[in-house]
C-alpha cells in the first residue's frame, strides 16, 4: 500500500464516530466521582496497612529486643544453684538505685549484693560448695568461679563437696583461692582477715603468694602481711558468725546425743563423752536455737537437761550434774 | 516494550491529579466509545454505558498496569470482558463471526485498494463497515497519530491550525504528519496480510441475538 493508496482509504472516513456531547460530559462527572471515591478508599487502606506495618514493625522490634535481653541474661553460665535469702537484702543491678533482692532475680557479673545488720545470704555454687555472705557484707559477682568481697565477711565451705572447682575471692588488699577447705574472709577498710578452719587458703598480694592452713588467722594491711596466729574456731568473733548463718536446727524430738554430734561436726569440737553416749540418746529436746552463737546455743540446750558442759582447749566434755 | 507516557500518566492518576484525569478521560472515552460501539451492534446506550464501566474498572485497577500494552489496549481487554459478560447477562448466543477483514465483499475491496484498482462505487458499497475499520486502526495508532490524520483528513485542518492546536511548529507537524501516515499504511498493510484483523481484534466473537 503506497500514500496514494492510504490517502484513499482515509478520505472515505467522512466523519469520527463520537459519543453525544451531553452524555458524555455526564459520563465524565460520573467516573470522577468513582475514581475520587475510589482513591479516598485507597488511601484510607493504604493508611491501615501502613498503620498495620507500623505496629507489626514495633512489635517486632520489641520481641526482638525481649527476646535479646532474654538471651543475654540466658547466654551467661549461672554463677550459682541457689540462694537463701535471710533478711534484708538489696541488690544494684546496672548503676541503678539499690532496690530489696529477692531468691529468684537473675544476676549478672558487675551486681553489687548488700547485706544488712539483720540480713545475709547462703549461696549454693556450681560446685555443690556453700558461701555464706555475712550481716553488713557488700559483694560483687564477678563469674561463677569469682566474686568480689568489697566490705564484710564471707564463709567459704568447700568441705561439703566432693567436686569442689577453684573459687576467688578478691579485695583490694588480695585475693583469696582455697584449696578445699572451711575458711572465712573479712574486708574491712585497709585490713583484711582469713581465717581458715580446715584445709588451705592462697593470698596472692602483689604477686606474692601466702599460704595459711588450718586453724590459723593471717591479717593483711595495706603496707603487707601483719601477723599470723593460731585460733580456736567455736567462739571466735570471725567464725561465730557462720554458726548463727546455719541452715535452722530442729531440736524438737532430737535427742542430746545428735545434738552434741551435730555441733560438734560444725564447731571442729572434739567429744569428750565421759561415757554418756547411750544416756544421752535419751534425752529429747524442745526449743529453738535459732541464729544463735556457739555458746549461746550449748547454754539454752544443756540447760535444759540432767547435763553439763565444758569446753578445754577445742574439746567439748559432757558432764552428768547428778555425779 | 514500555509505554512511558502511559505509564506517566497512571502515576499522575494514582496520585489523584485531576488534570490527569481530565487527560484521561478526554484521551480515551471516545476512543473506548467507538471500540465498542463497533461490538454491540452500534447500541450507542449500551456503548456509552459499557465504556463508563470499563473506565471505572480501569481506574480501580491503575496499579496492576505494567505498562507492558499500550493503556488504550489495557483497556480494550477490559472492555471485551464487559461486552462478554453483557451478552452472557442477557444469554444471547455467541457465535464466532468472521472478522471484517475477512469478510468476502469488504477484503474484496479493501485487496483493490491495496492492488490500485479500487473504484469509488465498490468504496461506498461497504461504506459504513470501512468508515468502522479505519476508525478502529486509527485509535490503535500510537503517538497520537490517530488525531493528526483526523485533522487532516476530516477537519480538513491546514498545517498551520494543526501546528496551533497542537501547540507546536509547522515542521515539527509536518514531520509528524509523514510518521502518521507510513504508521497507518503500515498497519493496514499488515491487516491485508495477516488475512485476520486478530492484530487490532484479539477477540475475534460478536454476539446475535437469539
Amino acid at each position: 500500500m503506497n500514500k496514494e493508496q492510504a490517502d484513499t482509504i482515509l478520505k472515505q472516513l467522512k466523519q469520527r464516530t463520537e459519543p453525544d456531547a451531553a452524555k458524555q460530559q455526564a459520563t465524565k462527572q460520573a467516573v470522577m466521582a468513582h475514581w475520587q471515591k475510589n482513591l479516598k478508599k485507597q488511601r484510607r487502606q493504604r493508611f491501615a496497612w501502613t498503620a498495620a506495618v507500623a505496629a507489626s514493625v514495633i512489635v517486632v522490634f520489641a520481641l526482638v529486643l525481649v527476646i535479646n535481653f532474654d538471651n543475654g541474661s540466658q547466654g551467661l553460665p549461672a554463677m550459682y544453684q541457689q540462694v537463701d535469702i535471710h533478711g534484708t537484702i538489696m541488690l544494684e543491678q546496672d548503676s541503678h538505685k539499690a532496690q530489696p533482692m529477692t531468691a529468684d532475680v537473675s544476676l549478672k557479673p558487675g551486681d553489687i549484693i548488700a547485706s544488712s545488720s539483720d540480713g545475709y545470704l547462703i549461696w549454693h555454687l556450681n560446685d555443690g560448695s556453700e558461701l555464706r555472705q555475712g550481716p553488713d557484707a557488700r559483694i560483687v559477682w564477678q563469674s561463677d568461679q569469682q566474686i568480689e568481697l568489697l566490705t564484710g565477711q564471707l564463709f567459704h565451705n568447700t568441705d561439703i563437696t566432693q567436686s569442689a572447682e577453684p573459687f576467688m575471692i578478691s579485695t583490694k588488699l588480695g585475693s583469696v583461692s582455697h584449696v578445699g577447705t572451711q575458711y572465712v574472709v573479712k574486708h574491712q577498710p585497709n585490713r583484711l582477715q582469713v581465717a581458715v578452719k580446715s584445709g588451705r587458703v592462697n593470698i596472692s598480694r602483689q604477686q606474692k603468694q601466702h599460704t595459711v592452713k588450718g586453724n590459723e588467722l593471717m591479717s593483711i594491711s595495706p603496707d603487707g602481711v601483719e601477723s599470723v596466729h593460731t585460733f580456736t574456731g567455736h567462739n571466735h568473733p570471725m567464725w561465730s558468725w557462720t554458726f548463727k548463718t546455719q541452715q535452722p536446727y530442729a531440736l524438737k524430738g532430737q535427742s542430746l546425743y545428735d545434738f552434741v554430734v551435730w555441733i560438734s561436726q560444725h564447731t571442729d569440737l572434739a567429744v569428750d563423752w565421759q561415757g554418756h553416749q547411750q544416756a544421752t540418746q535419751g534425752v529429747l529436746l524442745q526449743g529453738t536455737i535459732d541464729k544463735m552463737s556457739v555458746d549461746m546455743a550449748l547454754k539454752t540446750v544443756f540447760a535444759s537437761t540432767d547435763y553439763q558442759y565444758q569446753i578445754d582447749q577445742g574439746r567439748l566434755q559432757i558432764i552428768n550434774q547428778d555425779k | 516494550m514500555q509505554h512511558k507516557q502511559d505509564k506517566q500518566l497512571v502515576k499522575q492518576l494514582l496520585k489523584g491529579q485531576t488534570q490527569a484525569f481530565n487527560t484521561f478521560f478526554d484521551s480515551y472515552h471516545s476512543k473506548l466509545f467507538r471500540f465498542i460501539l463497533g461490538r454491540v451492534d452500534g447500541d450507542h446506550d449500551l456503548a456509552m454505558d459499557l465504556a463508563q464501566e470499563t473506565l471505572c474498572k480501569a481506574l480501580d485497577n491503575l496499579k496492576d498496569y505494567r505498562a507492558e500494552a499500550a493503556l488504550f489496549t489495557w483497556m480494550c481487554q477490559i472492555a471485551r470482558s464487559f461486552i462478554y459478560a453483557h451478552f452472557s447477562k442477557q444469554k444471547r448466543r455467541r457465535r464466532h463471526v468472521v472478522p471484517m477483514a475477512e469478510h468476502p465483499s469488504i477484503r474484496k475491496v479493501l485487496l483493490t485498494i491495496a492492488d490500485g484498482q479500487e473504484t469509488q462505487p465498490e468504496l461506498q458499497l461497504h461504506n459504513q463497515q470501512i468508515q468502522q475499520l479505519i476508525e478502529e486502526v486509527l485509535d490503535h495508532l500510537p503517538n497520537n497519530y490517530g488525531d493528526l490524520l483526523t485533522w487532516k483528513y476530516i477537519d480538513e485542518l491546514s498545517v498551520a491550525e494543526m501546528a496551533e492546536r497542537a501547540n507546536t511548529t509547522m515542521v515539527a507537524i509536518q514531520s509528524a504528519l509523514a510518521r502518521a501516515r507510513q504508521s497507518f499504511q503500515q498497519a493496514f498493510t499488515a491487516l491485508l496480510k495477516t488475512d485476520s484483523l486478530d492484530h487490532f481484534y484479539p477477540s475475534n466473537w460478536e454476539y446475535e441475538y437469539e
